[in-house]
């Protein structure tokens, strides 16, 4: 049994060189909330996209607007240049959703669970069962197949979630925060699951809470807040232009130590034991020349940290700059 | 095989699974219709209010009606609990025309309604009730149970669409279900009841196929009955039907 999603090579679709998802200029108003405002975004065949922001920022607003399960006030949304207003059946069909909520039926087996979307999504033949099979075991889930749902562990639900979302080979996977409350052996799991679908080729969009996530997984992230788009760029070039100066040097001295005097070019904060210093790289090293020049072997411990994805959306996120910056 | 037809299928079949899982539901849910026959057909055995027909007689129809009525009026509780656990939302992100969940739904609970109803007549005619219309008859009394719980179950469906959470749901259900089978000709006829109830149980529904169930019973087939009975119950129905659907769009949008 195949240990991947998909153990034939996946056909290259023939519209395949256009986006998978094209949202422009989306707006969607629930009564007088803003759910998601303006919202335009690109998302190409193959990559794997990460929609972050905080809760309410409007990212599940934005997956139920790619599955036309709601309709956008303003805009368009195409997906593989359908829309999913009138053409939802279609949209659906090739696009696999894993949902913020496990949204599984507790009474039935874990087999049961896939073989009704098996029906759903490929019919009642003799293939659609093998792939139910296929599936499971792919999630690591065939010993327990058997069983009732409700006596899954959380993470055992969510590998079901992720069996019925690969189950008919989705052109796409909308994944709403798929590690939500997950131990970091089964994230790492769902990471792998995921990685595996994205290298056959299955355009990935995943919201979350989890910036290491997005880290891992995403080529590129969309900052959402109050449902504007904030920040649209691969991880590693939001770290550097959107918290470049976040760069983070703790030391720790054997003496109380103190820069007050020293005009250190870095920002810093004196600690029970040293300080910590933030800003760019040039300014921490000329502050660690100077703070060495001035204490010397007083100076007992330095550690640094480079800016985090935390950090991009907490500056972009947070109303009071000044909680942004001292929020770490 | 249709997009509509598949999910009718599928999710029908994820009602019969979940019924295997609780056989003893199933028995209870057979043996309780026959038991309403058995307890209110002896208490009120030797009651004047039914003149030239036994007590059970008259109410079998009674007891069929009431049976498709209850298992509808609770027929859309499920969808509700799926609407509480997205599973629903779920559901509507598969290539699943919205309209194979309710068919399936209806094709469940009617399903298991017009069992129920076989068993109440099979258990009436070990009690001496032979329908008056023949097999026929018996069939036709089976179809109006179908035909009202159809309108009834939509009803339903549309306040688990339409309601906050199932503990609304169920105080409004508990709150109908009883009044409504009183003020119907269920359990007594209708000119015994007071006028002001004589008018309600008028317009209740169940009181449409009470009267044509019980007049194929006890006194045979009556063409110009069975059409005004065919006519609101086809009326009631399609209400039903319109609101289920406007929920359902609510829901979704």
């Amino acid at each position: 049994m195949s240990s991947t999603p998909d153990p034939t090579p996946r056909q290259r679709d023939p519209t395949a060189s256009g986006p998978a998802i094209a949202i422009e200029g989306a707006t969607k108003r629930f009564g007088s909330v803003t759910a998601v405002e303006d919202l335009s975004l690109q998302v190409a065949t193959g990559e794997v996209f990460g929609l972050l922001g905080p809760n309410g920022a409007g990212k599940t607003t934005a997956i139920d607007l790619i599955l036309g399960l709601t309709a956008p006030t303003d805009g368009t949304v195409r997906v593989f240049g359908v829309d999913p207003l009138r053409r939802g059946m279609e949209v659906r069909n090739h696009t696999g959703i894993v949902m913020q909520q496990s949204a599984l039926d507790a009474y039935l087996t874990g087999r049961e669970n896939v073989r009704i979307y098996a029906e759903l999504y490929l019919g009642s033949n003799s293939a659609a069962r093998r792939r139910v099979d296929e599936v499971l075991t792919w999630t690591g889930l065939s010993s327990a197949a058997d069983r009732l749902v409700k006596g899954y562990s959380g993470g055992m639900r969510r590998r079901l979630d992720l069996a019925i979302g690969a189950l008919h080979r989705p052109r796409l996977l909308l994944l709403d925060e798929p590690t939500l409350g997950l131990d970091v052996q089964t994230r790492h799991e769902v990471w792998r699951l995921v990685r595996d679908m994205a290298a056959h080729g299955t355009t990935v969009l995943l919201t979350t809470h989890y910036l290491e996530e997005a880290d891992h997984l995403c080529d590129r992230v969309g900052i959402l807040n109050h449902g504007h788009l904030v920040a649209l760029d691969t991880p590693a070039q939001l770290r550097s232009t959107i918290v470049g100066d976040l760069h983070r040097l703790t030391l720790r001295c054997a003496e109380p130590c103190d820069g007050t005097s020293l005009e250190l070019p870095a920002m810093f904060e004196t600690t029970d034991n040293g300080m910590v210093l933030s800003g760019a790289p040039e300014q921490l090293w000329r502050s660690l020349a100077l703070l060495r020049d001035a204490y010397g072997e007083n100076l007992l411990e330095v550690t640094y940290a480079a800016p985090t994805l935390d950090d991009v959306v907490l500056r972009l996120t947070t109303d009071d700059p000044h909680e942004a910056a001292g929020a770490r | 095989m249709t997009a509509y037809r598949r999910g009718s299928l599928a999710l029908t079949r994820r009602w019969l699974w979940h019924l295997r899982r609780e056989p003893a539901g199933l028995i209870a849910s057979l043996a309780q219709p026959a038991l309403w026959l058995l307890l209110f057909g002896n208490l009120f055995a030797k009651s004047q209010i039914v003149q030239g027909h036994s007590y059970i007689a008259f109410m079998t129809a009674g007891v069929v009606v009431m049976t498709a009525f209850n298992g509808a009026l609770n027929g859309g509780v499920e969808l509700l609990f799926d609407r509480e656990s997205e599973l629903l939302r779920r559901l509507l992100a598969a290539p699943l025309p919205p309209s194979a969940i309710l068919t399936s739904r209806l094709v469940y609970v009617l399903g298991i309604s017009t069992v129920q109803s076989f068993v109440i007549l099979l258990v009436a005619l070990l009690m001496g009730v032979r329908v008056a219309a023949g097999a026929p008859g018996a069939l036709l009394v089976l179809a109006y149970g179908v035909l009202l719980g159809l309108g009834v179950c939509s009803l339903s469906m549309a306040l688990a669409f339409a309601l906050h959470g199932h503990a609304q749901f169920f105080a409004l259900v508990g709150f109908l279900g009883l009044p409504l089978l009183f003020a119907s000709n269920a359990l007594a006829p209708l000119d015994a009841m007071p006028g002001w109830l004589q008018f309600v149980a008028h317009v209740n529904p169940m009181t449409f196929a009470i009267t044509a169930s019980r007049s194929l019973i006890l006194d045979g087939l009556q063409p110009g009955l069975l059409l005004t009975t065919l006519v609101f119950i086809a009326v009631f129905d399609t209400l039903g039907i319109a609101a289920c659907l406007r929920a359902l769009r609510w829901v979704t949008t």
